[in-house]
């Protein structure tokens, strides 16, 4: 079986412009949520996707280090995503959330038999999981409380989700359609 | 994706790798970190100070005897 669905991705303008003429590149950092991938807003605990995308291209325009616009042109892209129900881990989902608790005691108990206590992170397991080709790994989905410019200024930290995100560990491979469907310009 | 069809595979790789070389991949090629102090009793010491910090004057200042500290101690 394949599932197909649309996801949101809220970029500056300049780099919507390069994913369309050549694919999205990953985002990479031991801070991203479900790994290595390409990050988008899905249907999920908010179906208000392209908003939140939206929220979030204007979020990331600025720079807390230099206290600058790093762009004030964005955009929304919308884009098809179709993965096999077997390479697509669903955490919003009891199946999901048992196969990562399952990852966590493996590596736990294995760790602990040399006396190390190790800091878990979904993302960083989920990149030793399709790294090390132990987990046909292609989309993950989950949810996650994100903080956007207002939950930043004002200081918001809620436990609770606000949106459902899915990552793509291999553009070519699982995105089949790629288009701007909305721009702005942050003032 | 159910665990049922990754179970296996998630086994395999477990008993196919030793601890040691697990924790080298894990730290040099995926960046995980290691947890080097005890937080138990981190967070437990942490805990012992902030829980008394705000009656910490009431407990330390006041003119009781050592008997009614002790008691405010207790509770």
């Amino acid at each position: 079986m394949v599932f197909s669905f649309y996801g949101h991705h809220g970029t500056s303008l300049e780099s919507a412009k390069k994913i369309l003429a050549s694919n999205y590149e990953l985002s990479i950092g031991d801070d991203e949520w479900l790994g290595d991938g390409v990050y988008f807003f899905v249907n999920g605990v908010s179906t208000k996707t392209l908003d939140l995308a939206e929220k979030w291209a204007i979020t990331q325009s600025w720079s807390k280090e230099d206290k600058i616009l790093k762009y004030s042109e964005y955009c929304v892209l919308q884009s098809n995503i179709q993965v096999d129900e077997f390479e697509f881990l669903d955490l919003t989902t009891e199946d999901g959330v048992e196969i990562l608790s399952y990852l966590v005691d493996k590596y736990k108990e294995k760790a602990e038999a040399i006396g190390k206590k190790m800091r878990f992170l979904d993302g960083l397991l989920l990149n030793l999981a399709r790294g090390e080709g132990f987990l046909p790994l292609e989309v993950v989905k989950g949810n996650f409380y994100i903080k956007f410019a207002k939950e930043r200024i004002e200081r918001i930290n809620l436990r609770t989700s606000n949106c459902t995100i899915c990552t793509v560990y291999n553009p070519s491979k699982n995105i089949f359609s790629n288009s701007i469907i909305k721009t702005g310009h942050i003032k | 994706m159910k665990l049922q069809d990754v179970k296996q595979r998630i086994d395999d790789f477990f008993d196919n790798i030793t601890a040691e070389k697990l924790y080298e991949i894990s730290v040099l090629k995926y960046s995980f970190s290691e947890i080097t102090v005890d937080l138990e009793n981190k967070h437990f010491e942490t805990g012992k100070v902030s829980y008394y910090s705000s009656s910490a004057k009431s407990v330390f200042n006041n003119k009781n005897s050592k008997a009614d500290s002790n008691l405010a101690l207790a509770a």
